[in-house]
């Protein structure tokens, strides 16, 4: 009895603005996000998932392949050392894991080893490195990974040649399928690790390390027992996230032509799904793909927020510890850490050339022409997709404002309603799930109804999945702003009389408008660049004159046609430009924002 | 302008009792001040009466409407918020401005007279000129002028202050504290009061209620607030009262009570209406300008410990039998550390308690 009481009480803080804001998000959330989830279970349950796991493609008990090929061969009239990285397969699940557990260990290594120099070490051009760190992170699908590729082919790749024609070693080397798929995904997802480390050891209160220094902790040994410590759910939360990226990560797998991975599988079982139906053991995939996602987004959603130490102590702000450098530091900073940084950054500088040379056949590119980029307009498909990703994107983006406002206002002013950590936890967990779980969940969820992707195509469906797969980014955005933006702001206004839409227009918008427009611009860029549902659903229909197709869609397409990647780096300058700009005008606004209230 | 009444309302956060089965009343026209210490819930009552928070018990009432559940902005009572709550993106004249455009059409105000209305209430408190500032560009007290300026250009029937001097320095708090009693009797206005400064609270209000744990523990008049708390708490919650454990000897026929502290006899009164048998345990309240040093019928032995020189008084610091006793005393006399004092106080300014009640204040000194 009691407890119904206090339910109603709560009702009554409810008008109806505050009812559409706490309804919408949820509904929405529910068909779009959780129903397809459960049909993925559902189907997965149904068809038999014992099937999957004894089928030697995705559970192979005996490996297959080598992780190092060595052989001495004769090359062009010489003979060389000939060293490739392959990979050994244990079939597709457990590739997958390895992988992703490789990945994620390298990136993290790298990653906060970076984060760890350029937040404590003051040198010359420290602020030009930190953006040289973060320029892997600028999205090109595709094209970066076939650059990485390129780097490392053992015939016409710069490593080798730089090697056996410029230094005349008598070696070359490659690396190839599994591998590559690693490589590619560390170098891109290691910023990752790096920026959630930086942001941590920016916030460490430096008296915590002064405090060891002055009972005798110094070097490695403050490192280990202070700094790693206090940096550890920034650490953490980076290394979940570049997890579950590499684990969904189809980009890396179609350029280095590995299907010996979950994603790729997933993916090429689309690839049979435009006669209308799509193979059962699709939906047992994603749901072990889900299921390994969501395992490490809950527990280090649970371990971060248990381990929000690093701001406890008091104090307002603090400059950051930043010691000078000696000359040997330097010399490493300027030898080492720079051209590591700068091999990191060549696939994004490497799509620059591909899009401006005539051909890069041989080791280096040759010629230059303004003819690829041309040929995002001149080429009728590429045209066509680079509009249905505006369309789509810019729809999916309305929808994601709405979502995301409304989300994080209920969330952040109903904070004391029960439930409200669940609402909180719809909005943030898209960013944890594979995209092709969501793509497989749609397919099975809305195939038979009149939103289905086989009779009406993606049009509707790709900007529904777009906005919640990237409503984290504003919503978290959003909800930044909210938590700066004193609730006696708003209760001041309700107070002199204005009621809750008019609090919203007048007070709120206003004062988190620019927490909106940075979220909303960052959910437009993954909007653009989202590649697994885009090449999955969004190809349901082909492409040809008037395809429905996304800009990502084309590009895959593109990759592996002559000449394509040409095109597609193109695509990937024009993605770069944007990303760039928005980038800058995110900072230039957030240089804006303030923050007030009271003293 | 407008008298509230609280009836019985209760207030609970989970299984804290923010509020707990307050009544009261409070008179048009009246400064009636909510004072007790943080977590009393002081505050959450003023917010139950603005209707920020629906109590889960009670009713309120402004004036004979039953307000209890409706909106903040159904209500007409203006709040002024501890930290002003200015809007930084409007200037100081759309910040005043803002509850008369909510209202524009209900009151049929035409641009004209919004501009007045809103440039008199900024001269009644001492702003004019500023208008076309932003609050960033104001001092701390300017923008505790606007936010006030803001309350009240709507004429509210019930104007609501939350610790409204807190942010303040020390000297412009008085000044303000001066300003805000001297506009709150020209205009009339009903106007409750929240703070945990008991000097604040007793200089600005017709009646102060004391709080502790979301309960009422007295309503009453500063001065009588003062002298006669009802209640162990509210004793040495005001003023700098020393709280002295004693037994109770015996009433004599006089009304008077003999107890004992330690192993010293004194003279002391029974707290009103309270039952206090011989051979009972008991605390001894003892206000410090009440204690004297010298001998007369009624007197205490301690030794001094420590003497603070507070300006127009010494605070001395004495230990009777392990427990602290303060007196202010002239500061031209010296004592000399430990040596053994005699105080005298008369019988009616020491009021005697029930053990029962220290539990609660010995809660609030942790």
């Amino acid at each position: 009895m009691r407890s119904m009481k206090i339910n109603t009480s709560f009702l009554k803080y409810l008008d109806p603005v505050l009812a559409f804001q706490l309804i919408f998000p949820i509904a929405m959330l529910m068909v779009f996000l959780i129903a397809p989830l459960l049909s993925v279970l559902m189907v997965s349950v149904e068809y038999n998932p014992v099937n999957v796991f004894t089928d030697k493609t995705f559970v192979s008990p005996k490996p297959r392949g080598q992780l190092l090929f060595i052989r001495e061969i004769s090359f062009r009239g010489e003979d060389i050392l000939l060293l490739k990285l392959q990979g050994i397969s244990l079939g597709a699940i457990l590739n997958s894991i390895i992988n992703a557990s490789v990945v994620t260990l390298c990136a993290t290594i790298i990653g906060v080893f970076v984060a760890f120099i350029l937040a404590r070490y003051n040198f010359p051009g420290r602020s030009a490195l930190r953006i040289i760190a973060t320029i892997p992170l600028l999205l090109t699908p595709f094209i970066n990974a076939f650059v990485i590729k390129k780097m490392f082919d053992w015939r016409d790749g710069l490593i080798s040649w730089f090697l056996n024609d410029v230094l005349h070693l008598p070696i070359r080397i490659g690396v190839e399928s599994l591998a590559g798929v690693a490589l590619a995904q560390i170098i891109t997802f290691f910023p990752i690790v790096y920026l959630n480390t930086h942001a941590a050891m920016v916030n460490i209160d430096p008296s915590l390390e002064e405090q060891a220094e002055n009972l005798g902790a110094k070097g490695f040994k403050l490192f280990r027992t202070v700094t790693l410590p206090l940096s550890l759910p920034g650490i953490a939360a980076g290394a979940a996230l570049v997890f579950i990226f590499s684990l969904e990560d189809v980009a890396g797998p179609i350029v280095f032509n590995e299907p010996r991975l979950m994603s790729y599988q997933i993916f090429s079982m689309f690839l049979e799904a435009t006669t209308g139906q799509l193979s059962p053991a699709a939906a047992t995939l994603a749901l072990v793909m889900l299921i390994i996602a969501l395992i490490a987004f809950m527990s280090i959603k649970k371990y971060v927020s248990l381990k929000q130490y690093a701001m406890l102590s008091r104090g307002g702000r603090w400059k950051p510890r930043l010691k000078k450098l000696g000359k040997k530091g330097l010399l490493f900073i300027y030898l080492v850490f720079l051209p590591m940084l700068l091999f990191f950054a060549f696939p994004q500088i490497g799509v620059f050339i591909y899009a401006f040379a005539e051909q890069w056949r041989g080791a280096l590119p040759e010629g230059f022409t303004f003819s690829h980029m041309a040929s995002i307009v001149n080429d009728p498909i590429v045209f066509r997709g680079l509009i249905n990703s505006l369309q789509y994107s810019g729809l999916a983006l309305a929808l994601i404002i709405l979502l995301g406002v409304s989300a994080s206002y209920v969330a952040s002013r109903l904070s004391h309603l029960p439930g409200m950590d669940i609402l909180d936890m719809l909005v943030t967990m898209p960013i944890a799930l594979p995209g092709l779980v969501i793509a497989v969940g749609y397919f099975f969820f809305f195939k038979d109804t009149p939103l289905s992707p086989i009779a009406l195509g993606p049009a509707i469906l790709l900007p529904l999945a777009y906005s919640v797969r990237r409503l984290p980014f504003t919503a978290r955005a959003v909800f930044a702003g909210l938590q700066q933006l004193h609730m006696a702001l708003e209760e001041a206004a309700m107070n002199l009389g204005a009621s809750r839409l008019r609090v919203l227009k007048d007070v709120v918008l206003p004062l988190i408008g620019l927490n909106i427009l940075s979220g909303a611009l960052i959910s437009f860029v993954y909007c653009m660049s989202e590649v697994s549902v885009s090449i999955t659903l969004g190809g349901l229909k082909g492409i040809g004159e008037q395809h429905q197709a996304p800009l990502t869609f084309v590009m895959k397409d593109y990759i592996t046609r002559v000449g394509g990647p040409h095109i597609v780096a193109a695509l990937g300058v024009l993605l770069i430009s944007v990303q760039i700009a928005i980038i800058v005008t995110i900072n230039y606004v957030l240089k804006q924002r303030y923050a007030y209230i009271g003293v | 302008m407008a008298r509230v009444k609280l009836e019985r309302v209760t207030k609970r956060f989970g299984t804290v009792v923010a509020v707990d089965n307050v009544t009261l009343g409070i008179e048009d026209g009246e400064l009636f001040t909510f004072l007790g210490p943080s977590g009393c819930g002081k505050t959450t009552t003023l917010r139950v009466i603005a209707g920020f928070e629906i109590p889960d018990n009670g009713r309120v009432y402004i004036d004979n409407d039953d307000v209890t559940f409706k909106k903040p902005y159904e209500r007409d009572c203006a709040m002024v918020f501890q930290n002003y709550a200015l809007w930084p993106h409007m200037t100081v004249f759309d910040n005043v401005a803002y509850g008369l455009k909510v209202r524009r059409k209900r009151l049929k105000l035409t641009d004209e007279e919004i501009r007045k209305r809103v440039l008199e209430v900024l001269e009644l408190v001492g702003l004019r000129g500023l208008e076309n500032r932003y609050p960033l560009q104001l001092s701390g007290g300017q923008q505790q002028r606007v936010a006030l300026a803001r309350a009240l250009v709507v004429q509210p029937k019930v104007l609501l202050l939350d610790e409204p001097l807190s942010n303040l320095d020390a000297k412009l708090r008085l000044r303000m504290r001066e300003e805000i009693k001297k506009l709150q009797k020209q205009l009339g206005i009903t106007t409750i009061y929240v703070t945990h400064d008991q000097e604040e609270a007793m200089s600005i209000s017709d009646r102060i209620a004391i709080m502790n744990r979301g309960k009422v523990l007295q309503v009453g008049k500063p001065i009588d607030v003062y002298n006669k708390p009802t209640n162990l708490f509210v004793a040495t919650f005001i003023g700098r009262s020393s709280a002295l454990r004693c037994k109770i000897i015996e009433k004599e026929p006089s009304g008077y009570l003999k107890v004992v502290i330690g192993n010293q006899v004194i003279r002391a009164s029974p707290a009103p209406s309270k039952t206090l048998s011989p051979g009972s345990s008991a605390v001894a309240i003892m206000k410090p300008e009440d204690v004297k040093l010298g001998i007369n019928d009624n007197v205490i032995r301690g030794i001094a410990r420590m003497s603070l020189f507070l300006g127009p008084h010494k605070q001395l610091i004495i230990y009777v039998a392990d427990q602290r006793l303060t007196a202010y005393i002239d500061p031209e006399i010296e004592i000399e550390p430990n040596s053994e004092v005699i105080l005298r106080i008369r019988p009616d300014e020491i009021l005697v308690f029930p053990e029962e009640e220290w539990e609660e204040v010995k809660l609030e000194e942790i």
